[in-house]
């Protein structure tokens, strides 16, 4: 949602806002009410208006009562006098109207002087009066409009290309100014010499041109000369080496020229080639610091706030980081888990997910232990904090993701590999061709014929081919939902390789689903009234499954929720106990054989059975799984008819891994089940050869330190935030149908690189002979030279890389 | 012609002078976000500015 203008309700399925109109996604929205907005902006919106029914459910600020928290304040709070100032993120941005609704704070909250939303980044900048107004009762107002505020954190390498990309700004921002003005020189220059000019005018101009383009050449045009510098240092010849030399024989030669008064000045040239190629370079790094931009901020793993229970009991909200070994945490059902401990108290299911790959929620009692960012599924516990902060599981993980990034090898890009060479000879030719001329006709021949080959040979279309063709597909990519934040990506993929999928999430949609009912289908609509009272995931998807039927008879009361993995309910005067087979066993219920061989059955399967069982005596049962999502079959048919071999690496137990392999047609051999992150990590490193490149596809931390070792790592929608740092590509839509998509668009682009460096590179040829035969000067090199660079943008851009109209052809 | 040798000076002072300003855009960081303020414009600062700017965007397709 980024522009106003898309407000028409999208023909596609789903609801739309009731606001703005625009489409609501599948499982976000606000609900208000009758209505469905898409954001808490809209929502808020259409209660501001004179017909709204009125700002509803005022938020206890109690609830945020951690931000005037001592440890918050001095983490996240500067104070300048009165005034404090914080940043915030905000979860649940989306459009213009969130804009609109919370830069109205300080209107409707006394006491805030400034509030600044940052879209695209997902923050808010706040500045209030300490003593009017407490930032507990802004982040309830907040809260109240559908926002969820956390603290801001920082990353230290986002900061580092905010700066680095102001300064390409500034550089091709006076690069463009000389160009631009030393151009103008030049056309009254040109003009003079067939027209006739006074000498002091000419003069006057030469020497113009001669500043602007030294500017040009001394300021922004000293990148080329550090890269130049790097490049012998290291032996390994790239761009910058030809491009030094043109400018450093330009110069000095255009320089002698204009206090000499006669003879030919390269200034105007000098000053457009830095900066199309700055201009080039700037192309490539936005497109990284846009989808970097995009990924961050998504989701965390750990809650910012921990629920502390204090000596006299007392349960206080604290920042996390204020949390130490040996502090009780509480943690409430349906809550994330925000430290490694040992439970001290309660029972109850924890779901390990993002740590293991486990699809099914374990039961947890009183001295098991438990670690942060899992979550807890189904009972309050108390926690006894083991490791906290970057010593938890989770931070070590981290720090694998880290290793393994930092020991990917650098890829070697075709323009660098191709361009070293051709950038060797050219720059040798030139020093040839100057000296040839130089010594038959003349320093002053020489000196033109050396630079009209620099010119006319320098890899501007060269250089460019890549980072266009790149920057383009990433910018139609990201349109597409596919954020690429390497080009190196299209390299890698533009060939078929061995190709591995995380189970959990990623092939499946990491929720059970009912896939068989045994029994009469009269006890569905009971089942699923029951289930209404609990939040567990088997008894969501049995609520989603039957919820729509209508149960005749008695009703149910006195439900009660057992945390042994059960609940047991009163119907008309009969007992019912629904749950696992162990629990309906210990609620003394007698099964008959036929029911010990469904469970056996389902769980052979990878089904998780539920027994449904009343007065005493098994009625029904129903056995659920994580089900492979509807198209995960025919993607991995798709990507085998392209070439690539598949395999699913998973934590999930090795039975559920190898029925799911069956169910999408994976062969059982490369099938993995019941591994760790590490076992991933390893299994993806020895794969890995030079040959065929890896991909690893996964959503998890238990996938983080994989998708940072394989050679491209594909992170799939609803993945943790550390799986889309360690991966250069994240899928943003759900469902596998954008990898193909990937896959097809990067051979696309490999064939638009291929095309634009065939193109220029014959055109550099053609060039380079005719100015060592000495048939082009300066002049109508600068021509030519614009003219390549202007085909391969106009190829790079109409290339249809990532559309939804283009067919995906399979040749 | 001798008018070139003050139009010339001109010129490149002008041209500096642009330069001099963009370059202080870049730097106070008014090019940093490029999505937020288009959205922005569209608030006003009298009282029933929300419901205004988002009537005016319904109204603006």
């Amino acid at each position: 949602m980024t522009a106003v203008g898309v407000k028409q309700p999208s023909p596609s399925a789903g609801p739309t806002c009731g606001h703005c109109g625009a489409e609501v996604p599948p499982r976000a929205g606000v609900r208000r009410g009758e209505r469905t907005f898409c954001c808490g902006g809209c929502a808020a919106a259409a209660e501001l208006l004179p017909d709204g029914a009125g700002v509803e459910g005022a938020t206890d600020e109690t609830a945020f009562a951690w931000f005037e928290d001592p440890a918050f304040i001095a983490d996240h709070v500067s104070k300048q006098g009165p005034l404090s100032s914080c940043r915030l993120s905000l979860d649940g941005l989306r459009c213009g109207s969130c804009v609109a609704v919370i830069e109205r704070l300080p209107a409707t909250l006394p006491g805030v002087l400034n509030a600044r939303v940052r879209l695209d980044r997902r923050y808010i900048d706040l500045v209030w009066d300490e003593d009017a107004v407490g930032l507990a009762r802004i982040a309830a107002r907040l809260h109240e409009w559908g926002y969820e505020p956390s603290p801001y954190v920082g990353d230290a390498a986002r900061e580092a290309r905010s700066a680095e990309d102001r300064r390409r700004l500034v550089d091709i921002g006076i690069a463009g100014a000389c160009a631009g003005n030393a151009m103008l020189i030049a056309v009254a220059l040109y003009c003079g010499a067939f027209e006739g000019i006074e000498r002091g005018a000419e003069r006057l101009l030469e020497i113009a041109s001669a500043v602007l383009g030294l500017v040009a050449v001394v300021g922004p045009g000293r990148t080329f000369f550090r890269g130049a510098v790097g490049a012998l240092r290291t032996g390994r010849p790239h761009m910058d080496l030809p491009v030094s030399f043109g400018l450093t024989v330009g110069t000095t030669a255009g320089l002698v020229n204009a206090v000499r008064g006669s003879g030919e000045i390269y200034f105007d040239s000098l000053a457009a080639l830095v900066f199309f190629l700055l201009v080039g370079r700037y192309l490539q790094f936005r497109q990284l610091r846009v989808a970097a931009d995009r990924v961050a901020n998504l989701k965390r793993l750990v809650p910012p706030t921990a629920r502390r229970v204090g000596p006299d009991g007392v349960v206080t909200v604290v920042p996390a980081e204020a949390v130490a070994v040996g502090d009780l945490v509480e943690v409430r059902a349906g809550d994330v888990i925000p430290v490694d401990g040992v439970i001290a108290a309660g029972d109850s299911a924890i779901d390990r997910s993002l740590l293991t790959g486990e699809s099914v929620a374990v039961a947890a009692g009183a001295g098991e232990t438990v670690e942060a960012g899992c979550h807890n599924v189904s009972a309050r516990l108390v926690v006894e904090a083991v490791a906290v902060g970057d010593e938890a599981r989770v931070g070590r993980l981290m720090e694998l993701v880290e290793s393994a990034s930092a020991e990917r090898a650098p890829v070697v890009e075709l323009a660098d590999r191709i361009g070293g060479w051709f950038v060797t000879v050219v720059t040798v030719l030139a020093v040839v061709t100057g000296l040839a001329w130089g010594v038959s006709s003349g320093w002053e021949a020489g000196v033109e014929r050396a630079v009209a080959l620099s010119i006319v040979a320098c890899p501007c279309a060269l250089g460019l081919a890549t980072p266009l063709a790149i920057a383009a597909a990433q910018g139609r990519a990201a349109r597409r939902g596919i954020l690429i934040q390497s080009g190196a990506v299209f390299e890698k993929l533009s060939r078929p390789g061995k190709l591995w999928l995380d189970k959990t999430g990623t092939l499946t949609s990491g929720r059970p689903a009912v896939v068989e009912w045994v029994g009469p289908t009269s006890w569905q609509p009971v089942v699923a009234e029951v289930e209404r009272h609990v939040t567990h995931p088997l008894a969501t998807a049995l609520v989603a499954t039957y919820g729509d039927l209508v149960a005749l008879g008695p009703t149910v009361e006195d439900v009660e929720v057992s945390p042994r993995g059960g609940l047991t309910a009163s119907r008309g005067g009969g007992r019912l106990v629904i749950g696992s087979p162990a629990f309906v066993a210990s609620e003394g219920v007698t099964r008959d054989e036929t029911w010990d061989r469904f469970v056996d059955d389902a769980t052979g399967r990878g089904c998780t059975p539920v027994l449904v069982a009343s007065g005493g005596v098994v009625v029904a049962g129903v056995s659920l799984r994580d089900q492979p999502r509807p198209e995960a079959a025919d993607a991995i048919t798709a990507l085998r008819s392209r070439g690539w071999e598949v395999g699913i690496l998973s934590g999930d137990d090795g039975r559920v891994v190898a029925d799911v392999a069956r169910a999408i047609g994976v062969s059982a051999d490369d099938a993995r089940g019941g591994l760790t992150p590490e076992d991933k990590l390893a299994i993806v490193r020895d794969s890995s050869d030079d040959a065929v490149a890896t991909v690893m596809v996964g959503d998890g931390v238990n996938d983080a330190a994989a998708l940072a070792a394989a050679d491209v790592g594909v992170a799939v929608h609803g993945g943790a935030e550390v799986s889309l740092r360690a991966a250069p590509v994240f899928l943003r839509r759900p469902g596998l149908d954008g990898l193909i998509e990937l896959v097809d668009g990067a051979r696309r682009v490999g064939r638009v690189v291929r095309a634009n460096f065939g193109l220029s590179l014959a055109y550099n040829v053609a060039a380079a002979v005719a100015a060592t035969a000495g048939l082009i000067n300066p002049l109508v090199a600068a021509v030519l030279m614009p003219i390549s660079s202007l085909t391969v943008v106009s190829l790079s851009f109409a290339a249809r890389t990532f559309d939804a109209e283009t067919e995906p052809d399979a040749a | 012609m001798s008018i070139l040798f003050i139009a010339v000076p001109v010129a490149i002072a002008v041209a500096a002078s642009a330069v001099c300003a963009f370059v202080w855009v870049v730097r106070s960081g008014q090019l940093d976000d490029l999505e937020t303020p288009p959205h922005r414009v569209l608030l006003d600062d009298d009282g029933d500015v929300a419901a205004d700017s988002v009537e005016r965007q319904t109204a603006g397709d």
